[in-house]
């Protein structure tokens, strides 16, 4: 008995650590779309995890389920015909599928009679959910900039969108500021900016300060102050003054008391997601038991573990939901005494209808589409989607996913509707903008495998729902194991390499399977050269051949040898 | 240094032009351009310019404020009995005016025998009351119908606009709703359409009138529950449409909940053909509203100044009156309701091109 709660505790403290050593772990995912010709099961037990800092690259043909595995980890799968059947996606630490077997039940009479019924008060709850961790831990950068920009509403409003909906604490803060600055501080940046001989040094400090303490509408001042003062104590007498008026205009107490109010906001959202997490594990580990108990019902060892591991799970999880209860209900009180007007208002509509926040929401987007390389921002502002050049829009669609500073961007194939110099330009300043270093990664998916030598850190190769082989790069290119990878690679065409003239490029023999009645065993069996009886009959599971290299195939696999023994 | 600072910090909030003021004067760029539809719009402004002065001050129009036909006729019954001349309350001045056309015997208001001579289309008419007046002629009771007409435009227009822009409101919302959200709740609602059009508009404005009684409450009721349907079906297939969009998709991966998704990012691109079935639709409001009328579901009292009251009038005259078939007391109430349909379809035809954003720049 105790070892039973050992090896669980153990596989849940393995599961834990990758949960937080990742920013995306995927694990089991399956994906089926429910159409009249019947069941595509689009995406089969799927599992991978994304580090931090980590550009990972998703290839295959098209139709192999790359876009699938990214609109199912933030749950954008069209509903109906799609869903999203088991697995769990964990961003962030957070499961977003916890509590999805009360979503959905389907009913499969025949292949083509399928229902799916929803639960619509849990599916709001859902996507409730979903909408506070979408555009803030995870955004996506979309195939057609042309489509995925809103006609009707400018770039401006559209790019300060996902800021006003996600960063309004940072905002506000940053606004708020202004109160601690003193003339301590002053001194500082005065003395800094008046130490610095090199002009554009300088200039870079006023442009931090301006930015620390947001005193963009004087900017001008400030920068005349600190081009025409020599002595550090009259500049800071001035620099005092300039905040002072600023803060005049900004009335910072009123700003000051919304920053406590979108901080315990923020807290009462981290606590929900916590209660929904926990709700979800309890409810998985309850359907667990009943499916072990439906298959033996004299029970089993793993079902009497089970039983033992949901007791003793319920009582700790019944004192953490009480608590974490108790906590919302405290900071819904204190957020009520802070701001109430606020709090009754933001009952009705959630948005925040502040000049000051929208000007400060305006300035962000304006700086993130100079870090994009966007000339002359404030005219792109005011324009509309159809105005721009296709590059430009997705700069400005790339601006609009980092602008929430995310910890994950999604890039569905961002550069194939654009022409090949373009290209270029958007792969560098992808690899540019991420920054690596705070632990913000990239899932990358593509057709292109030079796009793939370009970008990525880890690749992942996609073949009817399945992943084949994943490898770091370098590996993957030197060292390719799958037939379906090699495939892919021979299909290049290289100019290093000496051909007949006659000699026709190779490529992989047959189209990619329906996946309404798939092949069995290994999907990709009818177009393997390298085809076994076992490959028909049972699917290769992904084993690690060598570190960190793991493919899904027979031929790198022992069961293989040993049924060959066997058949002789 | 101060003062300087917070100058600027005004100055720099008002130099910078609008996004939507620089939209709006592009849009009138285009939209002039286009002849016909601002002819139609030249039309539907004097029109409402008159509409409005009439609530605003009458008296720019010469017109009584509160001006009632009753009054009119109380004093013609009156003047009857005691063999008097004809008088009437000036629409101008609220005075009495003698009428010196026209014998009256008999017992009105419907007695056989009171024969009343219209005036004709005239620049000069009865002396003591200004000439425009009359470039129309008179109608019942010898009214001028030139200045009961303007009067009655007040009427027309303001109830006509209510209806519409109410309709358009409930219409658009519901529709936006049934398409975005789909599945049970898009087919209730659609099937509840169904119904309201499966019934002529006319016939069911009259089936409802004749159920809650008529009052000009009811009648604005009616005309409603009769005219969401048309938008509900028109923004729910947008609806459909823009919902497929992928940008509807990118909204929701950037964090927009699903009743913001709604109303921010797919209800401004469904407005557009809304826009023009507003402007269509008055043309058939006001119609519909002088029609009923016109059948006899008069909405205060028969004495509203309203146009389908007025061609009533004119198209009786010759019953009530005993007065000899005459052509411009409905001829010209009713033409002067089909020139305002008219310039408010050429309008809609304009805006449908103005409101594609794609023509705009």
């Amino acid at each position: 008995m105790v070892e039973a709660e050992l090896s669980k505790s153990e596989q849940h403290d393995e599961l834990a650590k990758e949960i937080q050593e990742n920013n995306v772990v995927v694990k089991n995912l399956k994906t089926y779309f429910f159409t009249s010709k019947g069941i595509v099961r689009a995406i089969e037990n799927l599992s991978l995890s994304i580090r931090r800092g980590e550009v990972y690259g998703l290839v295959g043909e098209s139709g192999s389920g790359k876009s699938v595995t990214a609109t199912s980890i933030i749950d954008l799968i069209p509903d109906p015909p799609g869903r999203v059947l088991d697995g769990d996606v964990y961003i962030n630490g957070f499961n977003i599928y916890s509590d999805l077997d009360k979503l959905v039940k389907v009913k499969i009479k025949s292949p083509t009679n399928v229902k799916v019924k929803h639960y619509k008060t849990s599916l709001r709850r859902h996507n409730k959910v979903l909408s506070s961790i979408r555009g803030k831990w995870v955004s996506m950068i979309f195939q057609e900039p042309f489509l995925s920009m809103n006609p009707v509403l400018t770039i401006g409003f559209q790019l300060t969108e996902p800021i006003l909906l996600h960063n309004l604490t940072d905002l506000i803060s940053s606004l708020v500021r202004l109160e601690t600055f003193s003339k301590k501080n002053a001194l500082k940046v005065a003395e800094a900016i008046l130490g610095e001989p090199d002009y554009q040094k300088r200039s870079n400090i006023v442009d931090q300060f301006i930015l620390d303490y947001s005193l963009y509408s004087v900017k001008k001042y400030i920068k005349q102050t600190a081009e025409n003062i020599s002595d550090p104590e009259q500049m800071a007498t001035e620099f005092v003054d300039i905040a002072q008026t600023a803060k005049l205009g900004l009335k910072v107490e009123k700003y000051a008391r919304m920053r406590d109010y979108f901080r315990l906001s923020d807290r009462v959202d981290d606590l929900q997601l916590k209660l929904v997490s926990i709700e979800g594990e309890i409810k998985r580990i309850r359907r667990r038991i009943q499916e072990l108990s439906a298959s033996s019902p004299a029970g089993s060892d793993e079902l009497r573990k089970m039983r033992n591991y949901l007791d003793t799970r319920t009582s700790q999880s019944e004192k953490e939901t009480l608590q974490i209860k108790e906590e919302i209900k405290r900071a819904k009180e204190q957020m009520r005494r802070v701001y109430p007007a606020l709090y009754f208002k933001r009952i009705l509509s959630k948005r925040v209808r502040d000049k000051n926040i929208r000007m400060a929401a305006e300035k962000r987007a304006i700086e993130f589409l100079e870090l994009v390389n966007i000339p002359a921002p404030e005219a792109i502002m005011n324009s509309y989607p159809h105005e721009l050049s296709g590059g430009m829009l997705q700069r400005s669609m790339i601006a609009m996913a980092l602008s929430s500073s995310p910890k994950v961007l999604i890039a569905d194939e961002p550069t194939t509707a654009l022409d090949v110099t373009t290209q270029a330009q958007i792969l560098n300043l992808i690899n540019r903008v991420i920054d690596k270093r705070r632990g913000q990664s990239v899932l990358f998916i593509t057709h292109d495998l030079a796009v793939i030598a370009e970008m990525c850190d880890r690749v992942g190769v996609m073949y009817g729902g399945n992943l084949v082989e994943e490898a770091p790069l370098e590996k993957l290119f030197k060292n390719a194991k799958h037939p379906y990878t090699i495939g892919l690679m021979n299909s290049i065409p290289r100019h290093d390499v000496k051909v007949d003239k006659a000699a026709r490029l190779e490529s992989i023999p047959g189209s990619v399977p329906n996946l309404i009645d798939p092949p069995t065993g290994c999907r990709f069996h009818p177009r393997c050269k390298f085809r076994m009886d076992i490959c028909s009959e049972k699917k290769p599971a992904l084993v690690e051949i060598e570190p960190e290299h793991k493919v899904a195939c027979f031929l790198y696999s022992d069961e293989v040898e040993e049924s060959v023994e066997l058949e002789e | 240094m101060d003062l300087t600072v917070e100058a600027t910090l005004e100055s720099e909030i008002v130099s910078r032009k609008h996004p939507r003021v620089e939209d709006f004067i592009s849009t009138l760029k285009v939209f002039v351009k286009n002849r016909i539809a601002l002819a139609g719009l030249i039309i539907v402004v004097i029109y409402a310019i008159i509409a409005i002065l009439d609530w605003v001050y009458p008296a720019y129009l010469g017109i009584k404020s509160g001006f009632d036909l009753s009054d009119a006729l109380v004093t013609f019954h009156m003047s009857t009995y005691l063999g008097k001349p004809i008088l009437y309350p000036s629409p101008i001045t609220g005075s009495l005016i003698p009428f010196t056309i026209g014998v009256s015997y008999g017992v009105p208001p419907y007695g056989s025998g009171a024969i009343i001579t219209l005036i004709p289309p005239t620049l000069h008419g009865p002396t003591n009351t200004p000439g425009w007046w009359w470039i129309f002629g008179s109608t019942a009771y010898n009214l001028p119908i030139f200045p009961v007409m303007l009067a009655s435009l007040k009427w027309d227009l303001t109830y006509t606009v209510v209806i519409v822009l109410i309709g358009a409101a409930i219409g658009t919302i519901v529709g936006t709703f049934a398409g975005f959200y789909g599945g049970a709740t898009d087919e209730a609602i659609m099937r509840v359409t169904d119904i309201f059009f499966s019934i002529p508009f006319l016939v069911l404005a009259m089936a409802i009138l004749y159920v809650m009684g008529v009052s000009i409450n009811n009648v604005l009721l009616a005309l409603i529950i009769i005219w969401w349907p048309i938008y509900a079906r028109l923004t729910r297939g947008q609806a459909l449409s823009v919902k497929a969009n992928k940008f509807v998709e990118a909204a929701t991966a950037s964090g927009s909940s699903r009743i913001r998704t709604m109303f921010v990012h797919i209800l401004p691109n469904v407005l557009a053909p809304v826009f023009v079935q507003i402007s269509l639709d008055l043309g058939t409001v006001i119609a519909l509203f002088a029609t009923l009328d016109f059948l006899g579901f008069h909405y205060t009292s028969i004495y509203l100044p309203e146009l389908g009251n007025m061609i009533t009038w004119g198209d009786q005259t010759r019953y009530l009156f005993a007065t000899p078939m005459n052509w411009w007391p409905f001829l010209i109430p009713a033409l002067f309701l089909v020139i305002f349909t008219i310039a408010v379809n050429l309008l809609g035809d304009g805006l449908r091109d103005v409101l594609d954003p794609k023509l705009r720049r």
